[in-house]
């Protein structure tokens, strides 16, 4: 099974809530969920103890999963939706091509 | 303007004042019009006119209006940016006159500083004498205009120690270090550029760019924000935002640092947005040019996403119509067709819905997902992932209609000629997936297929409920469900009950007692179960008589009266009338007397025991002598009600005898009301099972008499029996009922009016039995409905076809009937404006229905972007 459920968004995909890889099993899946449950516990962090237990709503329950997997996919997004997530190399250029921004007169 | 004023202010403008002979002195007109032209911004013939005066004049006085009207001009030029002109008229004046330096010594190093040199303006601040408002003007105009810190740090026109080149170092040091390896957080502090300092927006910067490197996009946006929107530094800000994914415009030069600096994401982006724009525009042309630019970035800046962009583009670009041939060209070759393109396909299909073939299209590219899926080890091959995919396939054909879906289905075999053209140029681990599973047997147009693969794939007990339901209302293979549910899932009850009640319908009582005492052991406590035992020895005994073979009976007999169920209620009446039979038969008179006083004692009513036997000798078929049976009134309907109940309860076939009808709707219609509301109501459903509509609504107008907590269930028996051209009513009666059938929680009540709306009420407007009606609103339909006592045998004058005594009825229902159109379309027409609606009521039903899809197409038919079955050239490349 692809290791994101296409369609999450990134912060939203279940596997990288409760931090688990592609192939982990439901024992897998239920102890990073009671990992997170104790570092995020609901008295405390109310907001991401859903997020957690929404993402492990979504992984323990397998037609749940494929559902999210079969409509998450929107043929009518943009292409430049691709790029959400995906981590581009950051090259360091030296000052001069930064200054050449900020010494560019207005057109 | 006339063409004298034109003269005349042409004139006026070059004009020098009349010329005073001799006058060696400025005049007050002459300041006046100086004033005057300056006023008017026209500051060329200011200084026109102050030099002719000096010239003229040649007095200090003269002298200072002339550098006066230099000055004004050429601050207006520095004003309007103008820093070319401004500049030349500076080095002409400050050569003409020294004494403008002075004056205008503070232009030079601001245009200076415009074209990025602040040095001039750095000179002023060395100026200790200068005023604070001065100091800190200058400072700002630094803060806007120094694009480059170092400029500021080798500028020696102020001390090396000067706050603003320790601080301009400080920060040129920093910005090399950021731009050049990841830094410690440490290292950016900058003590020496305070708060208020010119070059505070730079550290911001600093830490912004420090953070950008580091993918830190959060802290980075934090310290952008925190940039004057002013600040010459703030220049980078659109595009470290555009490096981090968000959208902005960009100078040349910016696009220049983002394709250095960024790895390719803007310039991948770009090319994405610029193919979106296209497709979205359906401009076919550019979309083709800009799909292969993209391509070709991506290879270029994200080799790994190269197969996941054909497969969008491939889609998206079918999607807007473009022919399959010239993408895959663009495109440099065939998009990979693996599961997640089928998957993108699938969904293209599913939002498409031009047409019907659509869904059979959306179901067929699943199939494919399906089977790379399995391939590529999505998830197994039987399990809950496959079975939901085959439930949302399921729910995809739902979309058609029933009485449509086998047309579309043929349609689509007939014309499909499968995925085979997209295979071709395909890898071999693509390609072999369709050898490895034969022809397509297009089970996926079968609800019943589908369902019968989700079922082999994840035996739950949802899917096969759903598979039975669907088996039942279609009257097929809901016993061959059953069965396989049964033996998938030993222990569930509603396949056995199924099975039971299926061999009780064929009357195969043996297997159905089989059945029950399965189900028994399965859970004893259900409520059908616990009905199932006495209903069927009561079947299996009344067979036996039928037969007249008594004495086969016996053991049933005898082990309905050991039943502790069979004491409740009536049913030991049914029991005695039952052996009342027997011995009749077996020649036992005195015992066959003894039954029948029982069953007198037992119903405590002469008309109702009269009745029950009445009844048992039917099922009986009784051919022996009759016994004597009297059927009073008033008492009639309340014993036939107690019947009817005893009947439902135990199995007891029922039937109102001709003999007893009229006696029967005399009562129900009299005064005296029946009080049993259960006898009533068993009795309205078997008259609404026979048919029998006028009894039905007899019955109901005995319910409504009784106590309110019966109104709901009298309301719908009063809907039911309603004839067809009675719909308002019906609707209202309806949806009282539900109303208060919700009030009162009576969960079976309200599932049997969903049903009875589904099944008969098709065309129903369910617009008004929809609306939760209020206690007045039901009051009052009570109210009125039991002043309406009898049934409307004869519809209305308007709803009845007429060519004898008046023009034919013109409204929706009759129309439909006389021209063999749907009446839904009828009442579409009524909804026209009116002289449209006469063309259409003049056309014949093929003429109609053509009409009528022109109109909802918008026009004449046009040509549609799909109207055939897809062929290669469809398929996305």
């Amino acid at each position: 099974m692809t290791n994101h459920i296409p369609g999450a968004a990134p912060n939203d995909d279940p596997r990288a809530v409760l931090e688990v890889c592609a192939d982990a099993g439901d024992e897998e899946i239920r102890a990073a969920y009671l990992r997170k449950v104790k570092e995020y516990p609901p008295d405390r962090s109310p907001a991401e103890f859903e997020r957690i237990r929404d993402a492990y709503d979504m992984l323990r329950d397998p037609r749940r999963r494929t559902r999210s997997m079969l409509l998450g996919v929107d043929p009518r997004k943009p292409l430049t939706g691709l790029l959400d997530g995906v981590e581009f190399e950051r090259r360091f250029t030296g000052p001069d091509a930064w200054l050449a921004v900020t010494r560019e007169k207005k057109a | 303007m006339s063409l004298r004023n034109k003269k005349k202010n042409l004139d006026t403008r070059h004009a020098m004042p009349p010329e005073v002979k001799g006058t060696a002195e400025v005049e007050p007109r002459e300041r006046a019009l100086l004033e005057r032209l300056r006023s008017e911004r026209r500051f060329v013939d200011a200084v026109n006119v102050a030099v002719g005066i000096h010239q003229r004049v040649r007095s200090a006085a003269s002298e200072e209006l002339r550098r006066d009207a230099w000055e004004a001009h050429i601050r207006w030029l520095v004003g309007r940016e103008a820093d070319r002109e401004a500049l030349a008229r500076l080095n002409i004046v400050q050569a003409l006159d020294p004494a403008m330096r002075e004056r205008l010594k503070d232009v030079a190093p601001l245009l200076e500083a415009r074209n990025g040199g602040v040095e001039g303006l750095m000179g002023l601040l060395a100026d200790d004498g200068a005023d604070p408002a001065k100091r800190a003007s200058i400072e700002a105009r630094i803060r806007r205009e120094a694009g480059d810190p170092a400029r500021i740090a080798a500028c020696d026109v102020l001390p090396a120690e000067h706050p603003l080149r320790v601080a301009a170092a400080a920060v040129a040091r920093a910005l090399d270090a950021v731009t050049r390896g990841p830094v410690a957080a440490e290292s950016l502090a900058l003590p020496e550029v305070s708060r208020s300092s010119p070059l505070a927006p730079w550290k911001m910067m600093v830490r912004a760019i420090a953070a950008f490197y580091a993918q830190d996009d959060a802290l980075c946006e934090k310290y952008l924000s925190a940039v004057e929107p002013t600040a010459a530094a703030s220049r980078l800000c659109p595009a470290l935002r555009a490096m981090m994914g968000q959208k902005a415009k960009l100078t040349p030069a910016a696009l220049t640092l983002a394709a250095q600096a960024d790895g390719g994401r803007v310039a991948l982006g770009q090319a994405l947005a610029a193919v979106d724009a296209a497709l979205e525009r359906r401009d076919h042309k550019s979309a083709l040019f800009k799909i292969s630019r993209a391509v070709a970035a991506c290879k270029m800046h994200r080799p790994k996403l190269v197969v996941a962009l054909k497969q969008r583009m491939s889609v998206g670009a079918m999607l807007a119509g473009l022919r399959a041939g010239q993408v895959a060209q663009a495109l440099g070759g065939p998009s990979l067709k693996n599961a997640s393109f089928w998957r993108m396909l699938a969904r293209a299909h599913e939002e498409d819905r031009a047409g019907p073939l659509d869904v059979p299209l959306a179901a067929s590219a699943w199939n494919e997902f399906l089977k790379h899926a399995v391939h590529e080890r999505w998830f197994p091959a039987q399990g809950p992932e496959i079975a939901t995919v085959y439930l949302h396939m399921l729910e995809l054909l739902r979309r058609i209609p029933q009485d449509e879906q086998e047309g579309v289905a043929r349609s689509f075999h007939a014309g499909f000629t499968g995925w085979r053209e997209s295979y071709k140029g395909q890898p071999p681990e693509v390609r072999d997936v369709t050898a490895l599973t034969g022809r397509d047997d297009f089970y996926y147009l079968s609800p019943d297929g589908l369902l019968e693969r989700a079922c082999a794939a994840d035996p739950r007990g949802e899917n096969f409920e759903a598979w039975l339901k669907r088996a039942k209302d279609n009257g097929e293979r809901g016993d061959e469900v059953a069965a396989q549910w049964a033996a998938a899932r030993p222990l569930d009850i509603p396949p056995v009950l199924h099975l039971m009640q299926s061999a009780e319908r064929r009357s195969a009582f043996r297997k159905a007692f089989r059945l029950m005492e399965q189900a028994e052991l399965l859970d004893g406590l259900n409520p059908d179960v616990r009905k199932a035992r006495l209903r069927l020895l009561v079947s299996m005994a009344l067979r036996h008589l039928r037969q007249m073979k008594a004495r086969l009976a016996e053991p049933e007999l005898a082990q309905i009266e050991a039943l502790p169920q069979a004491q409740q209620g009536d049913r030991p009446a049914l029991v005695a009338g039952l052996r009342w039979v027997y011995w009749t038969l077996c020649g036992g008179t005195a015992q066959a007397a003894a039954a029948r006083l029982a069953l007198g004692k037992q119903m405590d009513d002469h008309t109702a025991a009269d009745c029950l036997l009445l009844m048992v000798l039917a099922a009986c078929e009784f051919k022996g002598s009759m016994p004597e049976l009297q059927f009073k009134s008033p008492g009639l309907a309340g014993a036939l009600g107690r019947v009817c109940a005893l009947g439902e309860d135990t199995g007891l076939p029922v039937e109102i005898p001709d003999a007893l009808s009229k006696q029967l709707m005399r009562e129900l219609l009299g005064k005296e009301p029946a009080r049993d509301g259960t006898g009533l109501a068993a009795l309205g459903a078997l008259a609404i099972r026979g048919e029998d509509f006028a009894l039905a609504y007899a019955v109901s107008v005995a319910g409504l008499k009784l106590a309110d907590e019966w109104r709901a269930e009298f309301l719908f028996l009063r809907a039911q029996a309603m004839p067809v051209w009675s719909e308002e009513r019906q609707a209202l009666c309806a949806a009282a009922a539900s109303e208060l059938a919700r009030r009162q929680r009576n969960l079976d009540l309200l599932r049997r009016i969903g049903k009875w709306r589904e099944e008969e009420f098709m065309w129903f407007d369910h617009t008004r039995a929809d609306v939760a009606m209020t206690t007045p609103e039901i009051n009052e339909l009570v109210a009125k409905e039991r002043t309406n006592r009898g049934y409307p045998a004869k519809p209305p004058r308007s709803w009845m076809e007429s060519s004898d005594d008046g023009p034919l009825c013109d409204c929706a229902a009759c129309r439909a009937n006389r021209r063999g159109t749907p009446r839904e379309l009828e009442e579409l027409v009524d909804s026209m404006p009116p002289e449209l609606a006469k063309v259409l009521k003049g056309l014949g039903p093929e003429e109609l229905m053509r009409a009528m899809e022109e109109i909802a197409g918008g026009g004449p038919p046009k040509r549609r972007r799909r109207p055939r079955m897809p062929d290669d050239e469809d398929i996305p490349f």
